[in-house]
Order: structure tokens, then sequence, then C-alpha cells
């Protein structure tokens, strides 16, 4: 939770425009992404919220179209191995994800309490795994709803097949990812020469509870993901983006997220505003040492501990 | 990170979370005698053609017996764990940063083979003269093994449920056992890494992993465990851990015995003749082994002792080796009292809260204060005189 709470402002990226189709594409290696701008997101391992991880990938290629009904956003991204089975203890699969909200920019550390985020997750064993882990080595005594508890209790990632590849999160912290009860959204993920290629599509309009919504003019923050099975990457061992990019639902600008436009997510006065991405602790280590409050509190500390000390002996 | 005080080891450590709740007036506990055991796995597959017998669940035995020193399932898990720890560090302290938990994710392979390493023994079978067991001596006999009946602890400090990043594996609060949310788990399988037992497994089948349940359904009923209950060789008794001697009448029936219950006794009393499993690793199980006798002491100091130089927690005995061998003489010639218990083992399958041993006889009541167990040390010998000629040729 401190950490949390630490990484209260992000970086910023080079702007990005949203190009309008007539045709919103579902295919990641449709035409309309040709002429679309594309912007350069650079990944970092996860360092926030135990266990740390990730860092196989260290950049994502990001697209954006839109027209008067759907948007899509295209990622693509280097991995040289196809990871697409989750069949044996440590099998684990590539995935993808992207956070995103409208109207203000929400903490990158998966949103807070008080304060949701929407996240749109494509994993490739949903779209690519070939195998059937069980079923053959024996006759089993009894039914398959009884003896499938995840199946049983309606686990959204213990289905026998999945259609739409994509699945629709919300969450507050680290910890709380939570499926929707609406699940607006569809992904396609295809290999490319040296890696992946996905497109998550979804309407403009949804009912979610907390659905981003592409409408009102509001800006939408958006940050990445990349999880890469081959080196075990899952849960919170991942690569992503501190840094938020914006998109501009009335004139389709995609951006960077402007670090003083972070909402109620600078409040926090203990970090005296210090911009810090996580991974570079030592700036963060500077931006305390500049905060007085910090200081003299630190200050404190020690003088109490040294004489604490001193009666001890 | 919490220090929590863990009366096992003697000592303070780390552990990820906060307790839930420090003590529970009842907890999930067993107490087995390996002296007993005979490996026919009666209670393994009670539990598996109870809990664990649909499709992806193939590879998993919440419940096995495996064969010491050779057997292990998943293959070597105790000894690479002990490779991979220091000498007085707990896995919760032997966690590198960017982990919350030192363990490994045993691979599909490791799990293939529930019975290698099944009755092999120990040293080389003697050329010269047989040399005899004299444990009064300190002889222990050339070749030895033990079966070592294994399931889930319901610990005190789960690891499993400290590496959970999803919160999705909780400890009960009314009998501290220890369960995985099928809905909330992702499959991350970061409880099936952490949990130096290695009993929370993944099932391939539907992408997430699942825990022994510790027969809840049957405890809130007040019935013991399959494992238990099932076992042909009484070599079980399960019940409330941590009833100790000032509880009062079950169900506030004064009729029925107050005081400690049967497992309490054997686990925690100045007769303590029950062992933790490898206490080291610092999750603090609630399964305790009665140590097999005819074994030599230095091999179950490692195995059921913290193992220190340092003897620091209240077991007898000025070091581990010495409170291994006392409870070893303890086990083989038990007193009075502890025989009594002994004859609750396999006596009912009800759950037993507290029990009275008097002259001969032993009586058990359970958590309303019903009278469930009421035998005499000795059952008398009955001869039914038409089956004296039931096995001539």
């Amino acid at each position: 939770m401190v950490l949390q709470v630490a990484v209260v402002a992000v970086l910023t990226v080079g702007p990005q425009p949203l190009r309008s189709v007539n045709e919103v594409p579902a295919e990641p290696d449709a035409a309309a992404w040709d002429d679309a701008p594309t912007e350069t997101v650079s990944l970092d391992p996860q360092q926030m919220a135990l266990p740390y991880g990730g860092g196989s990938v260290d950049e994502v290629t990001v697209q954006a179209v839109t027209n008067d009904t759907h948007v899509a956003f295209r990622m693509e991204w280097e991995d040289p191995t196809a990871d697409t089975e989750i069949n044996e203890p440590n099998a684990y699969s590539d995935a993808a994800a992207i956070m995103l909200r409208s109207g203000s920019q929400p903490p990158v550390a998966m949103g807070a309490s008080g304060d949701p985020v929407n996240i749109w997750y494509w994993r490739s064993s949903w779209q690519h795994s070939e195998s059937d882990p069980g079923g053959d080595m024996y006759s089993y005594p009894h039914p398959d709803n009884e003896t499938k508890p995840g199946q049983a209790a309606g686990n959204p990632l213990s289905k026998s097949s999945y259609n739409r590849y994509a699945q629709n999160y919300y969450a507050t912290g680290y910890g709380s990812l939570t499926n929707a009860e609406t699940q607006p959204v569809a992904a396609n993920g295809e290999r490319t020469d040296d890696g992946w290629a996905v497109v998550f599509q979804r309407e403009h309009d949804a009912s979610g509870q907390y659905d981003a919504a592409f409408e009102d003019g509001e800006q939408m923050y958006l940050t990445y993901a990349i999880w890469d099975g081959d080196a075990d990457e899952v849960n919170g061992e991942k690569s992503l983006s501190y840094q938020f990019l914006t998109l501009d639902t009335d004139d389709g600008t995609l951006s960077a997220a402007d670090s003083d436009d972070g909402g109620g997510n600078e409040t926090d006065g203990t970090d005296g505003g210090a911009v810090a991405g996580v991974t570079d602790s030592a700036l963060w280590l500077v931006g305390a040492a500049t905060n007085w409050p910090a200081l003299l509190a630190l200050a404190t500390v020690t003088a109490w501990l040294v004489s604490y000390w001193r009666l001890r002996e | 990170m919490p220090e929590t005080y863990n009366p096992q080891l003697g000592r303070e450590h780390s552990y990820p979370y906060e307790h839930q709740a420090e003590e529970r007036d009842w907890h999930w506990g067993m107490i087995i005698n390996i002296n007993r055991c005979i490996n026919c796995n009666t209670c393994s597959f009670a539990c598996k053609s109870t809990w664990t017998s649909g499709e992806g669940e193939e590879y998993m035995w919440w419940m096995n017996v495996e064969t010491e020193p050779y057997g292990g399932y998943p293959m070597g898990w105790d000894m690479r764990l002990l490779d991979d720890l220091g000498k007085d560090e707990t896995i919760f302290e032997a966690a590198e940063e960017g982990e919350r938990v030192k363990g490994y994710v045993a691979q599909k392979e490791e799990w293939e083979y529930p019975a290698l390493g099944d009755d092999q023994v120990h040293g080389e079978y003697p050329t010269g003269d047989v040399v005899e067991s004299d444990l009064e001596n300190d002889e222990y006999h050339d070749m030895w093994q033990f079966y070592l009946p294994r399931l889930c602890n319901h610990c005190k400090n789960p690891a499993c449920l400290a590496a959970c990043p999803r919160k999705a594996i909780y400890k009960r609060e009314e009998d501290g056992i220890v369960l995985l949310d099928q809905e909330r788990c992702r499959g991350y399988r970061k409880c099936v890494k952490s949990c130096p037992y290695h009993k929370p497994m993944y099932n391939p089948e539907t992408g997430v992993s699942e825990k022994p349940v510790g027969c809840f359904p049957r405890i809130e009923e007040g019935n013991v465990p399959r494992c238990v209950s099932s076992c042909i060789g009484k070599t079980r008794l399960h019940g409330n851990i941590n009833r100790g001697p000032d509880a009062g009448h079950p169900g506030g029936n004064a009729s029925a015995a107050a005081g400690r219950s049967p497992v309490n006794y054997l686990a925690k009393s100045d007769e303590k003749i029950a062992l933790p499993l490898y206490p080291q690793f610092g999750t603090r199980p609630q399964v305790f082994y009665m140590p097999p006798y005819h074994v030599p002491p230095e091999f179950l100091t490692q195995m059921f002792t913290p193992n220190t130089d340092e003897k620091r927690n209240d077991w007898p005995g000025d070091t581990f080796e010495e409170s291994i061998k006392i409870v070893q003489d303890r086990v083989r010639n038990p007193s009075h009292h502890t025989l009594g218990i002994l004859q609750l083992f396999g006596a009912t399958t009800r759950l037993i809260e507290t029990y009275t041993v008097k002259e001969h006889r032993v009586k058990g009541w359970d958590r309303k204060g019903n009278k469930v167990v009421d035998m005499p040390f000795e059952e008398e010998m009955e001869v039914r005189e038409g089956e004296m000629w039931t096995n001539q040729p």
C-alpha cells in the first residue's frame, strides 16, 4: 500500500492521433492498421506489489482506431516463443492487458480503493491452446459439474472454451481484480514474425458499472501490460508501462497524459509531488530528501532511536 | 513484515500477514501414530474418491503415504527445500526480494510417481552378524524405513495463504481450516509454489489451483475426516488441537469431562508424544506425528524438530536429538494415561472433544457433551465356536 501511494505521479510520452475509420478492424493484420499512427510505449518490470517480476518485454507498439460506434486498440510486441498452453503446473500463458479509465487519471497501481479502473485482458491460451490436459486417463466416476470445482464455482478462467478471447475486469488496487458482470470486450491475437499482435475491440457504449466510457468529450487514460509465459510471468510478474497515454474521444487524439492532470492522485502530501517511477528508487529518495516534513520525521525517529539505545546500555 | 511468535521454534519470525485470529477456541488438528501405519493407502483412496476424482485432478493426492527416507510426492520435495533453506531459516525469512515465501513449483513429472521409493529401505543388507535393535543402549538395526502419511497441515501460519496475491485463500474463523476460493482463484500458482508440503495443486483442466479442504463438511457435522475414519490400522486421532487444560465442559454439559482434548494432550502436554513435520519451515503445521521408535534419532531430528543447535522451544530434553529420544521412548513405553488415549484412535468416527482415562477404561465426549466412546483398554476375547475350522483344508 505504501508503494502504491508512492506511485502517485507518472512520466509522460508523446502525443498520438487516433484514426477514424469506416469499419473498426477486428484482425491484427487488417489493412486499416497500416495507416493508423503508432506510438511506442516502454515497459518496465512490476515492482509496486509483491510478487515483483516481469521485464521480459521492454516495449509495446500501440495504435488506436475508432468510428461512430466502436473503438479498437492494437498492441504489438516482440516475444520469440508462443506460450499458449497452461496444461502443466509450470506452464504459463502469454497475455496482454490494457488498463483504462475516462475522466481522470487513475493510480497506475491498478486503481485504488474508491478509485476503480477498467482492465481488458487477453490470454493466448484462450485463443490458441490445442491441448486437452485431462479426461483420458481412466473412467471418471462422477459428473464433471461435481468434479471440476473451478467450473462448478463459475470461475471465468475455468471455461472449457472461450469465444471472445478477452475478459473485462474492474480493479480497485492490487489483488482486487474482479470479473465484470458485463463482458463487452473482444480480442484477437495472432503471431507476427517475431511476437504477438493483439487487437482489443469494444463498442463506445458499455453499460457496466466501471466500464471506460468513450463519450462526453472526456479524456481516456490508458496504460499497458504484457506477460511472457516462457519466463513464467503471471500475476504481478509482468512488464507494464508506468506512463499513461490519453485518448481524446472528441478529436480522436491519443497523447501523453499530463502529469499535472492527475486528478486526485497527487493529493497525498507525503511524497511532495516528486515525479518518480518506482523502478527508479534513487529518484524517489531524492524526492523524499527534498521533502522537509519527511526529513523532520526522520530526524525525530533517529533521535529517539539513539536515546533508546543509550538507555538500554 | 509483521513478526509472529512460533512456539514450535521457540522464537519470533516474520510472517507476511497479520494473524486473522491469533487463537481459536476450536482448531483442526490430527495425531498420526507412524508406528501403526502399514502403507495400505486406504486413507489416500478415501480422500481421492471423496475429493479429487475428476478430470484434471489425476495427479492430485491430497492425502498420500510415502516411504521414508527415499519416497516423496512430489519427488524429493523435502530434500530440495531443506537444501534451499539455511540453518534456522524459515521459508518466510528465506524469501528473496520481490516474493513473500521461498518455494518452488514442482514440475509435472515430479507429480507423476506418487509411489516412487515405496518400501525402499535405508542401509545395506548385512553380510556379517545382523545388528539387532537395542534401543536402551542406543543400538539401532542397520536397515530401516517407515511410512509417512502426508496431508495438508492446516497450518497456523499458512504459507499458501500468505503467498496468494488475491487473498483467495482464507483460514476459517470457526475451525482454522484453510480453504481456497474456487471462484476467486486466478491460477497464479503462488500457493502451489509456496506451500513447503506441496499440498495446494494446480488443476490444468480448470486453470486454477485447488487445495485440501480438511473434510470441512464432515467437521461441521462433528465427524472426523475421511482419512481418519477409513484408517484400518487405527493410526489416527482427530480433534480440537486448541482445547487446553483450562477449557470447560463441552456444550456446558457437566456430565461430560472438562479440560484437554485427547489430541491436545498428545501434542501439547508435559507428556508430549507427537511432533510436527518439518517445523523449521515456520508454518506451524497442525498434524502431529508419533515418531517411529526403531529409526535412528539423527534422522528423525531433522524431520520432526526445528533441528537447530540451540534448543529454544519447550520440548523435553536439552537438545533436539534428546527430545526425539525421549518422545521415542514415550511412544514405545506409553504411560497408562497415554495408553488410554491410544484406545481412542479409530474408536469412533465422531470428533472427540474431551475424554477421561480411569483405571482401565477410557471415555470420550463430543462438542455437545454427548458421550461417544466408552470402552475398556482391552476388549474381552470372544471365540465363536462355529468358525473354529473355517481355515482348515
